[in-house]
């Protein structure tokens, strides 16, 4: 095996990461986890686990008090602020909090992942109608998301968090507030997205979501993986290029 | 390039329409102090060309005890020049002076009629140049001259002169403290508008980090909010002057008589200068309340 293509195939990886919140909450203890670049990754647990924690660390919105975080190859501890900022225009995110601007409107909460690539106007339109339709909500198009259900609101998080196209997802609780049919939508839209290539990580307590899935899921306890193999097993490994084809052959 | 124009331009704007109420007052503030500044230079611009017109009749009259020959006045001239350059020398002889007497006398010019023709001493009319600097140095200049040899005394409109260039003075520190108070209520006021702002928009910056949004992309919509608002205020400011000045011509031109000069407004480039300063002045105060908010 090439040590350097296994390398390159690591998006994600993390070694010996602990975090620790004031006063004395282990969030995450000593936790070293990679991840394919075209996988779907599985982050189950109680609430408290550490999920979320290890999302933040993902997008250095938390930094770890000891190990490393490597980003597509990059060490986060060591990155500029320029360069993360380039980062996270490749990091699409879902937080719990969703982050949404109540007084805008669907459509202008989803642009502005896309406006800070400087995507043309006309595409950013284009495709944020393509993923509101493809999460049932075309209607909602200008409708100010204050206006919106939590289910509502949640989905128009995952919107934007894909709709810059980036090559990293993390979603946090992802079907939290939603039925079996909107779960459907959304779990739909997620797989589409890692067949165009998107490592997708997806920090859930909803076990119906990854049941019966043959991606990887990794089990957090205490800040800890209790189940579940910290490294990818590199037959399970997405190829987009080799998925498209199928995908063409399928249609 | 153009992609990241645009939305920073569309930033830009969107956030004018959102926060107008608090756009307009900084914009008002901005007319104000523009106002205020540009009416004080508006007005030492025009004493300025007063006292240019002034000048041309103002001159130093240096009475002598004797008619100088060629020779002499040449000495003269030389000693004069020495000192300092002057727009003209003139040498008024006994019997010119007596002419120039007899002229303005008019109909009464009788009663020179048994007076010998050169009782008047002859003189030499000295013209300064048509500078503020030549006008302040003035008083020495006379004081110079009075201790030149034959010369019996030295005359000009000593008080006159010292009294309207003081208030030139006092008009050009009127300009340059509106000029200060100009740049403080941009600077500031801007900076706080804009810090305001940023305060009511936590929300959405820290969501523009958190998809990585670059630091230009972040503050330039900014930096141009403070640099529309200057422009806008300048331009606004610029305008009521103009429509003032307008006002107070028109009530000159009925009320007072034509021995009162021209006031003229500010040429072209002035008014383009006034508006690029205020608006980079406004820029440049947003840009730097940015930065310092949001620690970019």
């Amino acid at each position: 095996m090439n040590p350097a293509k296994n390398e390159s195939r690591i998006i994600v990886d993390l070694v010996k990461v602990s975090k620790t919140y004031h006063p004395d909450i282990h969030a995450v203890s000593d936790v070293s986890l990679s991840v394919n670049r075209g996988e779907i990754l599985f982050l189950t647990g109680r609430s408290g686990a550490g999920k979320t924690t290890i999302l933040h660390l993902l997008n250095r919105i938390e930094s770890p008090d000891k190990g490393v975080v490597e980003v597509a190859g990059q060490d986060l501890g060591k990155l500029s602020q320029g360069k993360m900022q380039k980062l996270r225009r490749s990091i699409g995110v879902a937080y719990q909090d969703f982050k949404l601007l109540s007084n805008r409107s669907v459509a202008q909460n989803i642009a502005i992942a896309m406006e800070v690539t400087y995507t043309r106007p006309a595409t950013i339109r284009a495709r944020t109608r393509d993923i509101l339709q493809r999460l049932g909500l075309e209607d909602k198009y200008h409708t100010p998301t204050s206006e919106l259900s939590r289910g509502e609101q949640q989905r128009v998080t995952i919107a934007r968090a894909v709709a810059g196209q980036p090559q990293l997802i993390l979603t946090d609780e992802p079907t939290g507030n939603l039925d079996h049919e909107t779960t459907v939508l959304v779990m739909d839209l997620l797989n589409h997205c890692n067949k165009k290539g998107a490592t997708i990580i997806i920090a859930t307590h909803d076990e119906s979501i990854y049941r019966q899935t043959d991606h990887r899921v990794i089990e957090l306890r205490a800040g800890r993986i209790v189940n579940g193999d910290p490294v990818p097993d590199d037959t399970r490994r997405h190829d987009p290029a080799t998925t498209e084809e199928t995908d063409n052959a399928d249609t | 390039m153009m992609n990241f124009i645009s939305a920073v331009f569309s930033h830009t704007f969107r956030n004018i329409i959102r926060t107008w109420s608090s756009q307009l007052l900084t914009v008002l503030t901005i007319i104000l102090s523009v106002l205020i500044f540009s009416f004080f230079y508006l007005l030492y611009t025009n004493v300025l060309h007063v006292s240019r017109l002034l000048d041309n009749n103002l001159r130093l009259i240096v009475y002598l005890n004797d008619e100088p020959g060629k020779a002499m006045q040449e000495e003269y001239r030389d000693k004069i020049l020495k000192f300092d350059s002057v727009e003209k020398i003139e040498f008024v002889s006994r019997k010119e002076a007596f002419k120039r007497f007899a002229k303005q006398l008019k109909e009464n010019r009788d009663v020179l009629k048994d007076m010998p023709t050169d009782f008047l001493p002859p003189s030499i009319e000295i013209y300064p140049l048509h500078s503020l600097d030549a006008m302040t140095r003035i008083k020495r200049f006379s004081d110079y001259l009075e201790t030149l040899p034959g010369v019996l005394k030295v005359q000009y409109g000593r008080e006159w002169v010292a009294r309207f260039y003081s208030f030139v003075k006092l008009l050009r520190i009127v300009v340059v403290l509106s000029g200060v108070l100009l740049l403080l209520t941009t600077t500031f006021v801007v900076g706080h508008t804009i810090r305001l702002t940023l305060l009511s928009r936590q929300r959405e910056l820290e969501l523009l980090r958190l998809v990585g949004a670059s630091n230009n992309y972040i503050r330039m919509p900014f930096f141009l909010e403070g640099a529309l608002q200057g422009l806008a205020g300048s331009a606004g400011g610029i305008a009521a002057l103009y429509l003032l000045f307008n006002w107070i011509s028109l009530r000159f031109a009925i009320s007072s008589t034509s021995f009162l000069p021209q006031f003229t407004f500010f040429s072209m480039p002035v008014i383009v200068a006034i508006i690029a300063v205020t608006t980079l002045l406004c820029g440049s105060g947003s840009f730097s309340s940015t930065k310092k908010s949001l620690r970019l």
